[in-house]
């Protein structure tokens, strides 16, 4: 199988004041040399609590903001060198999902019109050629082919996500990230969410970014997972192997902590403690140190970088190597 | 410990009067709470949990109204309270905690002193000494160095401890039943559990029912011994948390626990998904309310309502557990 996307070393900073007078002042490491490759027509899960960085690693990869140092590599190309033909090109091939469906729509369009700015940016299509497509894509995501006449605002969020997710589509791209795009849904439509975007990626084989907080969706949507904290990816594996064999004590943490159906209640008093940002992380050292139940001294002072631990998992804590 | 339930709900209907039609947003919901006891309400948003609580500290908003039914505290028909008992009530013997711990602060006045507001208040002590038990009160819930954080204003806080706060806030006259809307909805996993251990230990140490609102089934299991699960404004099922989850009745609620992915056994590549979406609050179907979405359905179902059934300890709104039913509800 090719490599469809890879990071090398992708950060991004972000300085707390652009006033000179401040600019000594710590940035912010909000990705910090995050390396991965996602092979074509796979799902990569990514995974992490809120301000981990994985929400700027998808939009990193789009270049929808500009990386501090690093590279993004698409079919074998540096999609940081791309000029602007190339660029427009790159645009189409990958798109994004966001998590609210309302913020993603025009609310003075109609569905037809935000759907047909793609095709009008490549000069694709006649107007029948345009409104076949959409109303054959439209039927694909479960949805009338004349709700296209409408407004975003006469659908619930899980049409309107449909109808996202069918402009995702529209342009046929190779590469999608969809950046926590059940997050804001309920239970019973989560579900349908994720089952459409199952359908339609066995079917258009694009190759998929899953950003997620929710290690739940992750393990049910994944072929390969990378876990964030604080700006680093700590762990990364295949799907079955992360969730059969969890190294890193952050991905510990995270699984214990997460949301299971108890037939007795009980809560847990006795899991990991503290906020992600309580404190600014060391200079050196490990990123999870603070919070870490298996700390040492010498995690507070040596780097750790991702290790090879067998089976293509990699963990960056040296108690787990 | 008496016979008479903390709170008893009965047959409660809150109807807003709109432009567009009636939305009937609580239809006769009906369910107790005893002392001490933590209680789930789930659903998905637009089910009624809400505003039901906004009934019980009645603030249903205007063009809301209390249709019928009546909300006993302790006996006591709230609806016959004066405004001045209400505003008692509110905050001394129920508090609330909001989803949004940073919308319920206010960000000009410090964490300390708004927590110590409400003892204040209810209490009608000095501003000194109601300070003193602010700190104290902050301390209980965890959070570290108190004299300082209290001083702080509530941009200065996390997440996980702005909710701290406003727990500490809310439990400052030990109240008998805290309302927790969704607390834990807009944190992450692993203060997510923080806080479910703090509001477990409120209710140990305090001897504090709560009514805990969620629309995650798996938070809810956690700490709730009974869980009530409402569709479409209406009751559909309730029962002890170790049946409704090993054995769950009603086809909405087995069908949202099958949507659920999981963390162990095999993973499906589909996910078993309620078909449809639930109805508009406007245009509820005469019969049952989840026949449209419904597996089992049948001819009566879209004719007439369902009542809500007794099965030994447990109820369920659906016909066909008539056989099993030893009596009905409503």
């Amino acid at each position: 199988m090719a490599t469809l996307i890879e990071t090398v070393s992708l950060t991004k900073f972000y300085k707390p004041s652009q006033i000179w007078i401040l600019s000594d002042l710590k940035s912010v490491k909000a990705v910090d040399n995050v390396s991965f490759k996602i092979e074509e027509g796979q799902i990569y899960g990514l995974v992490g609590e809120s301000g981990c960085g994985k929400t700027t690693v998808g939009r990193l990869i789009l270049r929808l903001i500009e990386p501090t140092a690093g590279q993004v590599w698409f079919d074998g190309k540096n999609v940081m060198e791309f000029k602007s033909a190339e660029m427009k090109e790159y645009r189409r091939n990958a798109q994004i999902i966001f998590q609210n469906p309302f913020s993603s729509m025009n609310p003075r369009r109609t569905i037809f019109d935000s759907l047909s700015v793609g095709f009008d940016n490549y000069g694709m299509g006649s107007r029948t050629e345009r409104k076949q497509w959409l109303e054959e894509l439209m039927q694909r995501v479960g949805l009338e082919p004349d709700f296209l006449a409408r407004y975003p605002h006469q659908f619930s969020g899980g049409q309107l996500q449909r109808i996202v997710v069918a402009r995702a589509l529209s342009l046929k791209p190779r590469f999608i990230v969809a950046d926590e795009p059940v997050a804001s849904l309920d239970v019973s439509i989560q579900a349908q969410i994720l089952n459409l975007i199952r359908v339609l990626q066995e079917e258009y084989k694009f190759t998929l970014l899953f950003i997620s907080h929710d290690l739940r969706v992750i393990r049910h949507m994944s072929d390969s997972v990378g876990v964030m904290y604080m700006g680093s990816l700590v762990e990364k594996a295949s799907k079955d192997e992360l969730f059969s064999r969890p190294k890193h004590p952050y991905t510990q943490a995270l699984l214990d902590a997460a949301p299971r159906i108890e037939l007795k209640p009980q809560v847990r008093g006795d899991l990991i403690q503290g906020e992600v940002w309580d404190k600014a992380p060391l200079d050196k050292g490990c990123v999870f140190y603070y919070r870490c139940t298996k700390r040492v001294d010498e995690c507070m002072t040596t780097p750790q970088t991702l290790q090879e631990i067998g089976n293509d998992h990699q963990v960056a804590c040296m108690r787990a190597v | 410990m008496n016979d008479i339930p903390l709170l008893e709900v009965k047959n409660l209907k809150v109807y807003f009067y709109l432009r567009d039609g009636v939305v009937k947003a609580v239809e006769g919901a009906s369910f107790k709470i005893q002392r001490g006891e933590i209680v789930g309400l789930a659903g998905e948003s637009g089910c009624g949990k809400s505003v039901t609580t906004q009934a019980i500290l009645r603030l249903v908003p205007a063009p809301g109204k209390v249709e019928e039914g009546e909300i006993l505290l302790n006996g006591k028909n709230i609806f016959e309270f004066s405004t001045e008992e209400m505003r008692n009530i509110r905050g001394g013997k129920i508090a609330i905690i909001f989803q949004n711990a940073l919308a319920a602060l206010n960000p000009v006045i410090s964490v300390g002193e708004q927590i110590a507001d409400v003892y204040r208040d209810h209490k009608g002590v000095g501003k000194k000494k109601s300070l003193l038990q602010a700190v104290d009160m902050m301390r209980r819930v965890g959070i570290k160095m108190p004299e300082e954080r209290a001083k702080q204003y509530a941009h200065e806080f996390s997440g996980g401890m702005q909710q701290r706060a406003v727990i500490a806030a809310s439990l400052m006259c030990t109240p008998d039943l805290i309302i927790a809307d969704e607390p834990t909805t807009a944190l992450d996993v692993t203060i997510q559990m923080q806080i479910l251990a703090l509001l477990k230990h409120a209710q140990e140490t305090y001897g504090t029912a709560i009514l805990y609102i969620s629309h995650d089934l798996a938070t809810v299991s956690r700490i709730c011994e009974r869980v009530i699960i409402m569709y479409a404004g209406e009751i559909v099922e309730s029962a002890r948390t170790s049946e409704l989850y090993g054995d769950p009745l009603h086809p909405y609620t087995q069908g949202l626990l099958s949507s659920i992915p999981t963390l162990e056994g095999g993973t499906e590549r589909y996910l078993k998904a309620i078909e449809g979406q639930p109805p508009k609050p406007t245009e509820y179907p005469t019969g049952c309310r989840f026949a449209p979405r419904c597996s089992f359905v049948e001819e009566r179902c879209r004719i007439e309502r369902p009542r809500l059934l007794n099965i030994g300890e447990r109820m369920v709104r659906c016909i066909r557990y008539e056989d099993r039913s030893n009596g009905n509800f409503d």
